[in-house]
């Protein structure tokens, strides 16, 4: 495969997901991404030069994410972008997940294509969607930042550059697709432990950070009382 | 004629070599005084899942790029060293201010924010 162009991937590697039926749209979708034999190959990072003095102040990096990229780093070819399941009532229970801070806004924590990684990170995502549809209670699972589709820097973020490294929300007792902290009263310790360990349960990832203290399988890091992030392994 | 090196020029050739992230301790190319570039973004709640700012919560992350950053890395220096999230990358950070480095490029990059409201400053970024 060449270089891609926005265009491509949009074309050739985002899985077709309109002919699927809603019900198993979401876990459908990753397994028919790994049909489609994106390989876990080596790991690709694009520097980023320093530009000491030559660029004036400009607005976020979500508003450049949002704009297509004729030049510049090339896509990581080996990643792939978790699907975007607009039209489905994505977090009911058994189907799978929902997304957020993907869109085209400027705020921080927004990119629209915010959420490539490397099929491993697809797949770990698959298999707690599948842990959490066939379990008793109602866990919605809220997937936020991976990476940009070139690796590099994705501020706010010290890293999120390997497509690796997973934002997840805690749950709401009310369910509501919003932001919570550990701390609100809206918040849902039992369904954001079995998020915890249903991302342990996969046996792929390195380390979860998240705040709060009653949580098992964590451990604090500044920053992360409203979310929790997953890093996968190497 | 090699001239021989004099203590003074020894101890600053060990100094630097030895304490080269000293705080305060500045890099041939660092500037006093200068301009800078970086990117900035108004946001409510907190980094990691933020919604459009506010009248009640407003928030501004600045984030800082190129040999200001850098400058800004080396001059909190590594008593400052701070949570990574990975291997990849070094930490140094004092209060809010967070610097990361990217050990495989060397690129840095610093984050500080400040909430509108209260003109206190709050965390510039997160794993």
């Amino acid at each position: 495969m060449g270089n891609l162009t926005p265009d491509d991937w949009r074309q050739d590697i985002s899985p077709d997901l309109s002919n699927l039926h809603p019900d198993g749209l979401i876990l459908g979708g990753l397994r028919e991404m790994g049909r489609q034999g994106f390989g876990d190959g080596p790991l690709v990072l694009d520097s980023h030069p320093a530009d000491v003095g030559r660029t004036p102040w400009t607005v976020s990096d979500a508003s450049a994410a949002a704009r297509p990229a004729p030049a510049g780093p090339a896509l990581n070819q080996d990643w792939t972008q978790l699907p975007r399941l607009d039209a489905i009532e994505a977090g009911e229970h058994g189907s799978g997940y929902y997304v957020y801070g993907t869109d085209d806004t400027e705020r921080i924590g927004t990119a629209a294509r915010g959420q490539w990684g490397r099929p491993r990170t697809m797949e770990v995502i698959n298999a707690v969607a599948d842990r959490l549809a066939t379990g008793d209670s109602y866990t919605p699972l809220g997937i936020g930042n991976i990476s940009l589709p070139t690796g590099g820097r994705f501020p706010p973020h010290r890293w999120h550059q390997d497509g690796l490294g997973v934002d997840v929300r805690p749950a709401r007792t009310d369910s509501a697709q919003l932001p919570v902290t550990y701390r609100d009263q809206q918040y849902d310790r039992a369904a954001t432990q079995r998020l915890i360990d249903a991302f342990h349960a996969t046996g792929q990832v390195d380390k979860i950070y998240f705040n709060d203290p009653m949580i098992g399988g964590v451990q604090p890091s500044k920053g992360h009382d409203n979310h929790f992030h997953v890093q996968i392994k190497r | 004629m090699i001239r021989p090196i004099s203590g003074w020029t020894l101890f600053a050739i060990v100094m630097v070599l030895a304490f080269g992230s000293w705080p305060g301790f500045a890099a041939p190319d660092d500037k006093a005084h200068g301009k800078f570039s970086g990117e900035y973004t108004f946001y409510s709640l907190s980094l990691g899942d933020t919604g459009p700012p506010t009248k009640k919560d407003t928030k501004v992350n600045i984030w800082m790029s190129g040999s200001f950053a850098a400058q800004l890395y080396r001059r909190l220096g590594n008593e400052s060293r701070g949570e990574s999230c990975s291997e990849a990358i070094e930490v140094r950070e004092k209060g809010n201010l967070v610097c990361s480095r990217v050990r495989a490029t060397g690129e840095v990059n610093c984050g500080l924010g400040f909430d509108l409201r209260s003109g206190k400053s709050v965390l510039g970024m997160i794993c």
